[in-house]
């Protein structure tokens, strides 16, 4: 398994597509066709990908949005980032 | 060209070489958007993008292969070929036009459709999407029967005017049991030939309680066999109501290959910002085709 640490680099895959209904936030891949629902939290670290970001850039936006410590917030951050990889919505580096 | 005949249906005008009794026909006054003819169609696609189940499909083509029915070419939104099988009945060469060859069409001409039934209501049209077999025709029968008229049985073709979703009627056919008709008192329909021999369906052809117009979508029930308690009709929001209109698309499966998946998601983004949609919970055993129609005719005339 790929090694993940504070420097590595998140980007998008450009392949997604996002839409909102009522305030559910949903994705899609449009090369396997699979859908996703965002939660708030998630939708935040989507949106804050808008430009590639390392793991250590992410932590220090989202605990100045949320009340984590900066250690969870990262554990938390690279489980979540490992999933995203693992379904293409993302690439690391 | 003496058997070129001209039908209407989901507001398109067709040419036809292979003869539709079950469509309407009009006269021939203006240039037709799709040509349908029975021509030699290959067994695969030269360059696919998707294969499928008993299909590939690409930007501009899609080809359905059945073993026993026909193969079908659609290209291009205006084209429809048809090669019947050896000995293939001719209504089964039919309802495969009219199912996937059509569902194929629509896709190409960017129009959306849903797998489901509509009537038009005092309101406007009325959508019921259920997977094959939960009853939806026999629903529909019992509104017809209470002065509802139908826009179509099976595919919803939904046509987006002035940012109104509107409902395209196709063809005055519904497909029933026998016991679902037996109460009818001399209402001048013909029955047609049983379609499937293990499967004891007719095509009711009711053509006196065919919606003519394109009719703006009020509301769509999606019906689920779920085991409840009791008949509840919930309205959907947010995920589950987008997941309930991906999953009631009628042939989805040519969008990837089509390259429209994005045209797709954002199609169903734009329903269901327009047209509210309900769950109607189906309870088991299942209420009698006039408690389900009681219950959804209050909720629509609401």
């Amino acid at each position: 398994m790929k090694e993940i640490n504070n420097q590595s680099l998140v980007a998008r895959n450009d392949d997604m597509i996002t839409g909102i209904v009522d305030h559910d936030i949903m994705m899609m891949s449009i090369e396997t066709g699979m859908y996703y629902q965002l939660n708030p939290t998630a939708h935040q670290i989507w949106m804050l990908l808008e430009e590639p970001r390392t793991i250590d850039s992410l932590c220090k936006l989202l605990s100045g949005q949320f009340k984590v410590v900066a250690e969870v917030c990262q554990k938390d951050l690279i489980n979540f980032i490992i999933e995203l990889e693992a379904r293409k919505i993302v690439f690391i580096r | 060209m003496s058997n070129l005949i001209t039908y209407l249906a989901y507001d398109l005008v067709i040419e036809s070489l292979i003869p539709c009794p079950e469509l309407l026909t009009i006269e021939r006054t203006i240039d037709s958007q799709v040509k349908i003819e029975f021509a030699s169609v290959p067994d695969v696609l030269q360059f696919p993008r998707f294969v499928g189940y008993k299909f590939e499909a690409s930007r501009k083509e899609i080809l359905i292969n059945t073993k026993f029915i026909a193969k079908i070419l659609v290209t291009n939104g205006n084209r429809i070929a048809v090669e019947p099988r050896m000995q293939a009945n001719e209504g089964m060469i039919r309802l495969l036009l009219f199912g996937w060859g059509i569902g194929a069409l629509l896709h190409q001409r960017n129009i959306l459709p849903l797998h489901g039934s509509g009537i038009t209501t005092q309101n406007g049209a009325v959508i019921f999407c259920a997977p094959s077999g939960t009853g939806k025709s026999t629903i529909v029968s019992r509104f017809l029967k209470r002065g509802y008229k139908l826009i179509d049985d099976n595919i919803i073709a939904l046509k987006v005017q002035d940012k109104t979703h509107m409902a395209t009627p196709g063809y005055p056919q519904l497909k029933l049991r026998r016991d679902a008709f037996k109460d009818w008192e001399k209402e001048p329909f013909s029955l047609n030939a049983p379609i499937m021999f293990n499967d004891p369906k007719f095509m009711v052809n009711v053509r006196p309680f065919f919606e003519n117009c394109a009719q703006p979508v009020r509301k769509i029930y999606v019906m689920t066999r779920n085991n409840a308690t009791s008949l509840k009709i919930v309205p959907l929001h947010g995920a589950s109501l987008f997941h309930a209109l991906e999953m009631n698309t009628f042939c989805k499966q040519y969008l990837q290959g089509m390259g429209k998946l994005g045209w797709h998601f954002n199609e169903l983004q734009k329903l269901a910002k327009n047209v509210p949609v309900y769950e109607v919970n189906l309870p088991n055993p299942m209420p009698s085709p006039d408690t389900l129609a009681d219950a959804l005719e209050k909720n629509f005339l609401e």
